[in-house]
């Protein structure tokens, strides 16, 4: 079936609410063989619909005007009768009185609004993000599969060929099982040169997730082999959008890849993507074009690791049976090869959790707040027609008196909370609709924000729930009403009775849950203000102002010998180290921030040497001469490279500070050698320390790291350009761009970016989410400011004829005043002291969010309860001021 | 019991399940008349002992994987009222399509 859009499942929610008002309204005796006949007769309805779009819809809304019916059936059994031109006539009285207190009627529209636009926005976001299922075929299937270091606990490293043959063709725990590897390439042979992110997938990938082809085909079997002479290569949709301007004939063309041809056979389809995989290998973020993996089975040696394995549980397997049955495969291949599968093991994860991962916290945060937010604006609502219908107790009163029905009265509050409802709910719509647009847009690094919209349950969802609101605080007068207490209301001196009373401790609970609930949010917000300057103040251990940087790669048939590939990047270094403007230039492999990564296991040569598995891992860099100094990381000992450390030298490495002080706590690195498993051994030796770098920005822990000189030793071909500059680094792009061309004019640059732009990106999840709370607990403010001015306005208004007599009785207008305020205070001091305890209690859930701060840290907490009391004091202050300017002789006159 | 009289759209309703209309739905299609009048017509019929509900067999629903419906026939009590009332709406329909040019002019 396919699956239902977001306006049929706004239309299924509304239907399902009107059935359960409905069956609200039915009396008790009936209900069941009533709700069954209702049911039965949707559910024969709703089985008839056919599944296409067109009549779903028609049919869908067919239900919803039916369900109608339902209510006007409940009321009937109910002894109630009811034609719509009646709905009519209500509806014009209630617009006319509403029209009539345009004060009271936008302050409850308003809130509707931002409760409504706020929560569905939000919620719609978490939706899609969290909840929606991947767009793939039976996606809790789909699991990832990683192997597991276990001394260093490392739970998502990648694969081994040798651990992916044997879980794919000697475990039948997978139905299917697919290697995917992501690195980039350089299109060649045309005047347009560029680089593309390409992607290495097995033949039985595509089927696996049910994609179809939009054009074309996928890859055979045959071609998923090393043998294979055929190079089929399938373009992604917005690549062939963007490179071939969607042309048609585009299939069975070829594409020149690193100089050698490949035949274009197929087209994904519009938006489809796999950019789920935690470790993207190359740098230019896309996936442009798919090639057939093509493992090569002598790969079974279990040295590298480098796949990423995506696999669809065999029918019945579950992850917990897949994860237990793969720890007794590595333990077994533990036993029988030793020296490269001990301290391994492997880690089943579904591809849900692994996509959303790490942003599920926050977005679980901020649908917390925005609850808030929303019961916030509940208890807005229903205060404000609590004090309206307190007004209002005289007319009602009125109004039975000379004979109105009960009903009729409960009908007309009921059609009032309704108007104002709707009018909300649609302002909220659009509210919400607008909000996602800006969240899609500011494109924080949330996964899967693409898929992003409006959410038909949502909007329901909150829909409901402020109609509710309205519809039961609407109800608080008309019940009032079902029980008159006509003398005592209709005698002015109705307000002071016992029921006055309870409304006013009523609205009193309500302002004081109001302003606990925006403590809490503002203490939230305050831990994440907090935790941000922190971060920013941390930083990442060099000054990223002034950083202009891009990435060159050189290809293997242009630069076949490392020695070229070093003399370019030396001379392209020349080049911009002596253009105007820049300070100092330098390279280095896998630039900070960018998030690419090598590692390398070592052991150090003055201890006993760790068994495979247990030996301690770093990052390794490898860099031109002057990146320390260009970066401006500190040498902390020793000396960083230089000119000396290239040909003949012995091999020299620079270490980080982490590294130096956990293997060297109390004495110099500075002469002493490490070793390193590559395609030899390699033995070098310390000659420096460096600061420490966050290379995944300033929150990242601190991993050991080692720096080669490229002119010793090089593995990679591709290195980002730094060039240090005396001002503004954005026009520098164009001095990199000159730099490279006057070299290789062939060459593509990709990732221009400057360093403070980098860094964004790197905080750009932590900044949305202090942002979006910050906006939250703004909100929560207005709104509960708005509830204590209420309040206060009520409860002055409630005592003018006490203020009267006080002032009559030579009581100064500022002691009258204060005492408002003094009354005010005591609420507020009240409901931060519970809010306090709340926050107290949700702190844990930011836990995972702070950083360099406690969530228990008094300074926010102080700072967010104070903010709120002078908030709240200066809502008092119009009332206060009111009481203040009572007349003593009108006050006493009303009596 | 005193007898009320039916509405126009009530004896509609009872008309159609008088001719083996059954299900509330299909009534609503038969009649043209919105969920909202056709059951409070049911139920009021059915009050009146005019109509008698029943539900479906659970095999039949089954079979189309949705609950049991209910369903109205009419009691001979109801046929006898629904003869009355189309006698009535017939005279009264007599009393309408009399053509007005037919009738003797007042003296003058």
């Amino acid at each position: 079936m396919s699956r239902r859009g977001p306006l049929l499942r706004f239309l299924d929610t509304a239907a399902d609410a009107l059935l359960g008002l409905a069956a609200v309204i039915a009396p008790g005796s009936e209900r069941r063989p009533w709700l069954r006949e209702w049911e039965a007769e949707l559910a024969h309805l709703s089985g008839k619909a056919p599944n296409s779009d067109g009549p779903a819809m028609r049919t869908t809304l067919e239900i919803v005007r039916r369900s109608g019916g339902a209510v006007i059936h409940a009321l009937w059994l109910r002894g109630q009768e009811w034609r719509p031109e009646m709905l009519i006539q209500d509806l014009r009285f209630a617009i006319r009185g509403l029209i009539k207190r345009p004060v009271f009627t936008l302050v409850v529209v308003s809130t509707i609004a931002l409760g409504i636009g706020v929560n569905a926005g939000i919620f719609s976001v978490l939706y899609d993000v969290v909840l929606q299922p991947l767009p793939y075929e039976s996606p809790d299937e789909l699991v990832m599969v990683w192997e597991h270091n276990v001394p260093r606990d490392e739970r998502t490293n990648v694969v081994a060929p040798a651990n992916f043959f044997t879980w794919r063709d000697e475990t039948d725990l997978f139905s299917d099982l697919a290697a995917v590897t992501w690195f980039s390439r350089a299109i060649t042979g045309t005047p347009d040169p560029a680089r593309v992110g390409v992607v290495a997938v097995n033949a039985n990938f595509f089927p696996m997730l049910g994609v179809r082809a939009e054009r074309g085909r996928f890859f055979t079997a045959d071609e998923d082999d090393v043998a294979s002479t055929s190079r089929p290569v399938v373009l992604g949709h917005s690549f062939w959008q963007t490179r071939y301007g969607g042309d048609e004939d585009v299939l069975g063309r070829t594409l020149q890849l690193d100089g050698a041809d490949w035949t274009i056979v197929g087209i994904l389809p519009r938006g489809f993507s796999f950019d789920h995989l935690p470790y993207a290998f190359n740098a230019t973020g896309s996936q442009d074009v798919w090639m057939p993996q093509g493992l090569d089975p002598s790969l079974r040696e279990w040295r590298g690791r480098w796949l990423q394995v995506v696999g669809r549980l065999a029918p019945g397997v579950s992850v917990e049976r897949a994860q237990t049955e793969l720890e007794t495969v590595a333990s077994r291949l533990a036993r029988e090869y030793p020296d490269g599968q001990a301290g391994w093991s492997a880690n089943v994860v579904p591809l849900q959790t692994q996509v959303v991962g790490n942003a599920r916290a926050s977005l679980i945060l901020l649908f917390g707040a925005v609850s808030l937010v929303l019961l916030i604006a509940c208890a807005n609502v229903a205060n404000l027609l609590l004090s309206r219908s307190t007004s209002r107790n005289q007319e009602i009163a009125v109004r039975t008196a000379l004979g109105a029905s009960r009903l009729r009265v409960v009908r007309q509050l009921l059609t009032e909370a309704g108007v104002l409802a709707v009018a909300g709910g649609g302002l909220g719509l659009l509210l919400a609709y607008g909000l996602v647009k800006g969240l899609v847009a500011l494109g924080p690094e949330v996964p899967r924000i693409a898929e992003v919209g409006l959410d038909g349950t949502a909007v329901a969802f909150t829909v409901v729930v402020s109609l509710l609101t309205g519809v039961v605080f609407g109800l608080v007068p008309a019940l009032r009403a079902s029980r008159p207490d006509l003398v005592g209301s209709l005698k002015e001196g109705g307000a002071r009775s016992g029921r006055a009373r309870a409304v006013l401790r009523a609205r009193n609970a309500l302002v004081v849950a109001e302003i606990a609930l925006a403590l809490v949010l503002l203490v939230g917000s305050g831990l994440l203000i907090r935790s941000f300057g922190n971060l920013i103040e941390r930083g990442v251990g060099f000054e990223t102002n002034g950083l202009m940087t891009a990435e060159v790669a050189l290809a293997e048939r242009d630069y076949p010998e490392v020695e070229g590939r070093r003399q370019f990047f030396e001379q392209v270094i020349d080049r911009l180290a002596a253009a105007p403007g820049v300070l100092s230039a330098s390279a280095i492999t896998n630039l900070p921030l960018s998030g690419s990564q090598t590692g390398t296991s070592y052991w150090l040569n003055d201890r006993a040497i760790p068994a495979d598995g247990e030996q301690p891992v770093a990052d390794i860099r490898w860099v031109h001469r002057d990146y320390h100094q260009t970066m401006e990381i500190p040498i902390l000992d020793g000396r960083g490279f230089d000119l000396t450390d290239a040909g003949d030298a012995p091999l020299r490495v620079v270490i980080n500070e982490t590294m130096a002080r956990t293997h060297w706590p109390n004495e110099s690195p500075i002469g002493r050698s490490l070793s390193m498993p590559w395609t030899d051994t390699l033995v070098a030796e310390v000659i420096g320390v460096a600061g420490n770098v966050r290379h995944d920005g300033p929150d990242a822990e601190e991993r050991d790291k080692i720096y080669w000189h490229h002119l010793q030793w090089q593995e990679r071909a591709n290195m980002s350009l730094v060039v240090r500059t005396d001002g503004d680094p954005a026009p520098h792009a164009a001095t990199i761009r000159a730099a490279v061309g006057e070299l290789d004019p062939s060459l593509a640059l990709y990732n221009v970016r400057s360093m403070n732009d980098w860094m964004g990106s790197a905080l750009s999840s932590r900044r949305f989410i202090m942002l979006a709370l910050g906006v939250f607990s703004l909100v929560a403010l207005v709104l509960a400011s708005i509830g204590v001015y209420g309040v206060m306005s009520y409860n002055v208004s409630q005592r003018t004829r006490e203020f009267g007599v006080r002032l009559a009785l030579g009581a100064s207008t500022r002691e009258v005043a204060m005492d408002v305020v003094r009354s005010g205070i005591r609420l507020v001091l009240l409901a931060v002291g519970i809010g306090v305890v709340g926050a107290l209690a949700l702190s844990r859930v930011l836990q995972s969010l702070v950083f360099g701060v406690s969530t228990t840290d008094p300074i926010s907490f102080v700072a967010a309860g104070g903010f709120l009391l002078i908030v709240a004091v200066l809502a008092c202050y119009r009332p206060a001021h009111r009481a203040g300017k009572v007349d003593p002789i009108e006050a006493l006159r009303f009596e | 019991m005193t007898r009320k009289t039916l509405g126009i759209t009530t004896v509609q309703v009872l008309h159609a399940v008088a001719l083996g209309t059954r299900y509330g739905f299909d009534i609503m299609e038969a009649t043209g008349l919105p969920s909202g009048t056709v059951y409070p017509a049911l139920s009021r019929l059915e009050r009146y002992g005019l109509l008698r509900a029943k539900w479906e067999a659970h095999e039949v629903a089954r079979k189309e994987k949705r609950p049991p419906r209910k369903y109205y026939q009419i009691t001979k009590a109801g046929e006898v009222r629904l003869r009355e009332a189309t006698e009535r709406i017939r005279a009264v329909e007599r009393s309408l399509s009399g053509d007005p040019g037919t009738r003797e002019a007042p003296a003058t």
